[in-house]
């Protein structure tokens, strides 16, 4: 069952490609996803791979066979390999080389960057930029062989620098990715899969409220990147993705009841007890996010800072320690330990009188803690004196 | 010595150098300062106004002050400073310049300066008009002791408003200087580096930083001293109970050194922000986190002024001409002045390499601060209609001109004495306001616009 709720005014064109009502229970979930169609996988990889394909040949063709339609004097590329001194199959060899480097290298290097479908579109737009390249460069080598420019090398020349342009154009301002999304399997395991073909350095994914999604990811298969989004808090959410700062889609999310379930987090800072604190906790959380306001109030409770923290341990109520990844649904008890150690600054005066009697130790701290008391009275003195003249300096200002 | 009068102790507080005070109540002063008591005795002879204090009356006040002045001894420069808006004070003055006066043989060779702090232009009617009649006496008073001995009486007048520490400094000045010069008006503006404010300030917050620590190790230790009670065996509790107080008195010091960093910032901030506000007169040479950066890269103190003093400044304070007036009740005129730059001896000594600096004079203030100090030495005349004179503000001229005829009394002793020539009050209405340097100025005129002044003083030996 699946029908439009509102639309999405995204930068370039909007379109939804699904939205789905899910039944889970006698709870109503609706997950609407949104994407720019040009982003598509159908139009980005397809059309396109298609159009760039064509491009390509018809590169190819100007360089080997040149251009008849417009006549042109053709300047071919095997004219000027073997005008340079080759003859022969040499000639043929050099020029078929030199095609295959501007075709094999760009690919071998793209394909590792982008994937194999995304590496190979963008191979076609900078194999056809450099074909044309070499055709230009030829033609000016042989404009300045005969001396002086004919109308139709101009003509020639500005046909060839515009579609120059107009290919590097193509290629800077049209973004290589495409971005699909598989909300199959949200309502059974809260999870989404969005597919990314091509560079995912740029890729970003936002999150609102940070804390309702975790992401893992990217993995790598033969064609594409994709990322896991499991859905951990909230009743409502929305992911925001972008590629360098354009918004290319949006999954939102409303009416999701996570399961639910309730734990004793029983604490304990540098081994005293602290206190049994229990909260209602959603089942997708790892047991360190969902200690996180044990911790927080403890923090609080003792007067320290978070950052003072130096470690967080978990443990059962038999002294078996937990791995702090481990998700709240595969626990099988009700009650966590969670132990908390952080260092007290007074405790290293002490490591250096660990040998000593402790009514020693107490009148070394005394004898320190008078010649201290001292200070404070010469420190505090000195103060007023510095005061006082420096109120008595203020008959300077007039 | 500077002799001050009964309100300008009460407005200023007491400054260096005063030896004697004038007042109308015996105050709580160092003992370094003689005081005169001028005690009320009462004269018969002069009725009491109604709603008015006696002292109000200018005859009042001069009868009564001459009593107690009889006997005053000078030294070689005196300066008497006094307040225009007290009718005491005026009368005060001109007894002291009657006593001078009458014992013009023996005090002859001695020199008296009167700073006079004038009334604010919106202050009451009679106050102006009485501040107009005494400052006609006083220039009468001008012209004879300075014709017989040139810078004999000097004058210089004072805004009410300005800060205590103008008038430090000009009576300072007044006292040191060889020739003030007469019938004056200044105007000035001071270039300050706050070396010393810097220092000290730096000094009051590098104390408080370290009393925080201390502090905060002494609770450290306190911490420690807890958690040993906590786990320890008996008898260290056995061993403590006896050693309580060394533990209390150590508390009570904690608790009083935070007390005391709370107080210090207050008053860090107070000083530093009330100081920027209250900043009249002076203009900072550099702004006064250089100076804290050049401290801090120990520079000594002697060199700092090559470091902080540029030639670009120094061409701003010759070329600068937003200098402010010391008072507003003189309007001056097109008078030659003289530009002078008071400095300490240390600044001197920097400033001497340098060509635009020609008039400097040494050792005149303490701190690390040029002076840039204008005197028009100005002919005063309100009935000359010569152009070129200064004047008297129109409002002040106008307040005495309508009080004169209700209050005669208020605004003129019943006479006055120049040699052995009697002026009576009539004859005192009668003359014009007119200073020495007007007088000298105007020649052969002086018959025609001043004819009974004229007169009295040919009368006189002038």
């Amino acid at each position: 069952m699946s029908r439009s709720l509102f639309d999405f005014k995204l930068k370039n064109c909007v379109c939804q490609l699904l939205c789905e009502r899910l039944c889970c229970g006698d709870v109503v979930m609706e997950v609407e996803v949104g994407f720019s169609r040009m982003f598509s996988p159908s139009i980005s990889i397809v059309l396109r791979g298609v159009i760039y394909t064509g491009i390509l040949l018809v590169a190819l063709l100007l360089c080997v066979v040149g251009n008849v339609y417009v006549g042109i004097k053709p300047f071919l590329l095997q004219d000027f390999v073997s005008s340079l001194g080759c003859i022969g199959g040499l000639s043929v060899l050099i020029t078929a080389l030199t095609l295959f480097l501007a075709i094999i290298i760009p690919f071998l290097v793209l394909v590792s960057r982008n994937g194999l479908i995304m590496g190979y579109i963008r191979t076609t737009m900078i194999s056809a930029i450099i074909l044309v390249l070499i055709v230009l460069g030829i033609t000016w080598y042989h404009v300045y062989r005969e001396g002086v420019p004919t109308t139709q090398d101009t003509i020639a020349t500005i046909m060839l620098l515009s579609t120059l342009i107009a290919l590097v154009i193509l290629d800077r301002k049209y973004p290589y990715i495409a971005v699909k999304a598989e909300t199959a399997r949200l309502p059974k395991d809260y999870l989404a899969i969005i597919k990314v073909y091509g560079d995912v350095n740029g890729f970003e994914i936002h999150p609102v409220p940070v804390d309702s999604f975790s992401v893992r990811g990217p993995f790598k298969t033969l064609y594409a990147h994709y990322y896991e989004l499991h859905y951990i808090a909230g009743k409502s959410s929305s992911i925001t993705m972008k590629y360098r700062d354009i918004e290319i889609g949006r999954i939102n999310i409303s009416g999701a009841q996570l399961p639910l379930r309730r734990i004793r987090f029983k604490a304990f800072v540098n081994d005293d007890d602290i206190g049994v604190y229990e909260y209602t906790i959603e089942a997708f959380k790892s047991l360190d996010i969902a200690s996180r306001p044990v911790v927080r109030a403890v923090a609080a409770k003792i007067g320290i800072e978070i950052d003072q923290i130096h470690e967080i341990m978990f443990f059962d109520s038999n002294g078996t320690p937990l791995d702090p990844r481990t998700l709240i649904k595969e626990l099988d008890i009700d009650e966590v330990q969670v132990k908390i150690y952080f260092t007290e600054p007074y405790m290293e005066i002490l490591k250096y009188y660990r040998k000593e009697s402790i009514i020693n130790l107490w009148d070394k701290l005394m004898k320190r803690l008078e010649i201290y008391g001292d200070l404070v009275d010469d420190l505090a003195g000195n103060l007023d004196k510095a005061l006082v003249k420096l109120i008595s300096l203020s008959v300077n200002w007039w | 010595m500077i002799i001050v009068t009964d309100n300008v102790i009460k407005r200023f507080g007491v400054f260096p150098g005063v030896k004697i005070a004038v007042v109308k109540r015996l105050m709580h002063l160092p003992s370094s300062i003689k005081q005169i008591f001028v005690d009320d005795v009462g004269i018969a002879s002069l009725p009491r106004r109604i709603g008015a204090s006696r002292y109000e009356s200018m005859e009042y006040s001069v009868v009564l002050a001459k009593k107690y002045i009889k006997g005053l001894s000078y030294g070689a420069k005196n300066v008497i400073v006094i307040d225009a808006n007290s009718g005491f004070d005026l009368g005060v003055c001109l007894a002291i310049l009657e006593d001078i006066n009458r014992n013009i043989g023996s005090l002859m060779d001695k020199k008296l300066g009167i700073i006079v702090i004038a009334p604010s232009l919106d202050s009451k009617e009679h106050v102006l008009a009485r501040y107009y009649s005494f400052l006609k006496i006083m220039f009468i008073y001008d012209i004879f002791l300075n014709s017989l001995n040139n810078n004999v009486l000097t004058y210089t007048f004072i805004d009410t408003g300005n800060p205590v520490q103008l008038l430090r400094l000009i009576s300072e000045y007044y006292n040191t200087q060889e020739q003030p010069g007469s019938a004056v008006l200044y105007e000035l503006k001071r270039y300050y580096l706050p070396i010393k404010d810097m220092l000290v300030l730096m000094n009051a917050i590098n104390h408080r930083v370290k009393l925080e620590t201390v502090l905060l190790s002494s609770k450290m230790i306190l911490a420690v001293l807890n958690t040993l009670l906590d786990k320890a065996q008996p008898e260290l509790w056995d061993y403590v109970k006896n050693k309580k107080w060394a533990i209390k008195d150590v508390i009570y010091k904690i608790r009083r050194g935070y007390d005391k960093i709370i107080s210090a910032d207050d008053a860090i901030v107070r000083t530093v922000s009330e100081n920027m506000e209250r900043i009249k007169f002076t203009e900072l040479l550099v702004h006064p986190r250089k100076i804290i950066e050049l401290l801090m890269q120990g520079i000594p103190q002697k060199k700092l002024y090559e470091h902080l003093i540029s030639e670009t400044d120094l061409e701003k304070i010759i070329s600068d001409e937003s200098l402010l007036p010391i008072t507003e009740t003189i309007i001056p005129g097109n008078e030659n002045c003289t530009e002078l730059m008071l400095t300490s001896h240390g600044l001197a000594a920097h400033l001497k390499k340098y060509d635009g600096f020609t008039r400097i004079v040494e050792n005149a203030v303490l701190g690390d601060e040029i002076i840039r100090l204008r005197i028009r030495r100005a002919a005063i005349c309100n009935a000359c209609r010569e152009p070129f004179f200064s004047r008297i503000n129109k409002r002040i001229v106008n307040a005495y001109d309508r009080l004169l005829g209700m209050y005669s009394d208020m605004l003129f002793p019943s006479e006055i004495r120049i040699g052995s020539t009697v002026i009576d009050s009539e004859a005192l209405v009668k003359c014009k306001l007119i200073n020495y340097n007007a007088w000298a100025a105007l020649g052969e005129e002086r018959r025609r616009y001043c004819p009974i002044l004229y007169d009295k003083l040919k009368e006189a030996g002038v």
